[in-house]
């Protein structure tokens, strides 16, 4: 009877083993404008890992090669979850970060279910003050067809608009001061 | 009876005729469960078909009559009737279908599905599921020869090409490429396969006369589609936001094309020196001048279009 349920077990992990995400990829988008200008913005994200010190949800970060690209930085969730995200574009002069998660097939990340996580952050100006946008594409990180509510497309949506808009409310407020 | 048939049949005829001089373009909505139907003369959205769950590929049939529509989260597949521009029936297929493509002669749909590792065979007389062939790890792309005989398998999660006899189903060869590969593309005239590898940024070429990958060449990140125009390659690249063109004389990525963000579905107009893209993060269709290549029209579709596959019309 143990060795059935095990074997019943087993196939039901396979399709958890052998895939890499959910199949439908999601979007977010958050903006905020700030009373300050776009260079004085900037400098507060053109570090690649200054997102340690601007982000209330990130702990601690390290880059293997500060912001170059290429560079790889290891992010610290409140929770002690790491994520390692490479850089793929940093552009002072459109004030443009983009940057993706390093692929990790089959991890779940506690407080943060999605998976190919890729974003981008850009700074405009706005009659002086600044709009500051932040982007990002993902999928669910669990691999079957039901999700529990906590992992399903909605939380991961919820969990990245989260993410954005704490960023972007911290951001305003260091560059406000 | 007969002479309202003849009637009807005219008045039919007469109607597909006029009403769709040009080619249409199939594009689907990943976020709208739609298909924005776009007439390549003016460029304009003519007419929005509903139908599944977050439809992701696409494929015309040969003769211009019908849209095969994969919709990955409601697990079937939407035909549309291109006369009547209306979603005509739905095939319950697999788990997660995504890639779609189709026989020569268009009596078989292929469907690459996402969580069973297979291959759905569907009659297109009956629109019924007649067989199920075991592949590898998530099948992303497909491609079929022109005289009908293979059918090509991207195993994203293998790092394989999957060669398919369509006469017995037997599996034929299975070849490394590069990392993840999605979109495929088949060369008859130069007995190539091209594959977009997401994850290595690159596109292997297989030379199919010795059955192995002869080359790997750079493009941009996440590279997904591919689509050939002659002695060139056009590849999506998702994440460069980009579409990168491939010298086939040369085997080199020589020129790279902005786009919107996102971009997925790639296809040519066939009459015309023209490219579409559907930017998938910016809901937006990019036309390219393929002798210019500069971007020359976009079109707004709803949200999120993919149109991943062969997605304009022939005639």
């Amino acid at each position: 009877m143990n060795k059935l349920k095990l074997l019943i077990i087993s196939l039901l992990l396979i399709p958890a083993l052998s895939l890499a995400h959910g199949p439908s990829r999601q979007k977010v988008t958050e903006s905020i404008e700030i009373n300050a200008s776009p260079d004085k913005v900037w400098k507060v994200i053109n570090d690649f890992c200054s997102i340690q010190d601007w982000h209330p949800g990130i702990k601690t970060c390290a880059s293997d090669n500060g912001s170059e690209i290429g560079a790889i930085r290891t992010v610290e969730l409140e929770n002690g979850e790491k994520i390692k995200e490479k850089l793929f574009k940093l552009d002072p002069e459109k004030k443009r970060i983009q940057y993706a998660m390093e692929p990790e097939k089959g991890r779940v990340i506690e407080g943060f279910p999605v998976a190919t996580h890729g974003a981008t952050i850009t700074v405009s100006d706005n009659g002086g003050n600044s709009t500051v946008e932040w982007k990002g594409a993902f999928y669910r990180a669990f691999p079957g067809q039901q999700p529990p509510p906590e992992l399903s497309d909605a939380a991961c949506k919820e969990a990245v608009s989260k993410l954005y808009t704490d960023g972007l409310t911290s951001i305003k407020a260091l560059a406000e001061k | 009876m007969r002479v309202i048939n003849v009637i009807a049949f005219i008045v039919s005829f007469g109607w597909a005729c006029c009403l769709h001089a040009q080619p249409l373009a199939f594009i689907t909505n990943q976020g709208d469960d739609s298909v924005s139907v776009i007439d390549t003369e003016t460029n304009q959205i003519i007419k929005t078909i509903k139908v599944g769950h977050r439809p992701a590929g696409v494929v015309v049939s040969n003769d211009s009559q019908r849209v095969y529509v994969s919709n990955p989260e409601s697990k079937n597949i939407s035909v549309i009737d291109v006369n009547s521009l209306t979603s005509i029936a739905s095939i319950p297929v697999g788990s997660g279908p995504v890639a779609i493509e189709i026989s020569p002669d268009d009596k078989h749909v292929y469907v690459a599905d996402w969580y069973d590792d297979s291959i759905y065979v569907i009659d297109t007389k009956t629109l019924g599921v007649i067989r199920q062939l075991a592949v590898g790890d998530s099948p992303s792309g497909l491609a079929v020869d022109p005289n009908g005989l293979f059918l090509y398998v991207a195993n994203r999660d293998d790092n394989t090409i999957m060669i398919i006899n369509l006469i017995n189903y037997n599996i034929v060869n299975t070849i490394t490429v590069g990392k993840a590969p999605f979109g495929l593309a088949l060369n008859q005239a130069r007995q190539q396969l091209y594959s977009a590898n997401v994850q290595s940024g690159d596109v292997s070429v297989v030379d199919l006369s010795r059955q192995k990958t002869i080359h790997h060449i750079k493009v941009g990140t996440f590279p997904y589609a591919i689509v050939i125009d002659d002695d060139r390659l056009f590849v999506s690249n998702q994440r460069s936001n980009s579409v990168s063109m491939i010298d086939l004389n040369k085997m080199k990525t020589t020129e790279t094309i902005d786009v919107g963000e996102y971009p997925e579905g790639v296809d040519l107009h066939p009459d015309k020196p023209l490219l579409y893209v559907a930017n998938w993060f910016d809901n937006l269709v990019s036309v390219i001048d393929t002798n210019t290549l500069d971007v020359v029209d976009e079109i707004e579709t709803e949200d999120g279009c993919r149109a991943y596959g062969r997605f304009i019309a022939n005639q």
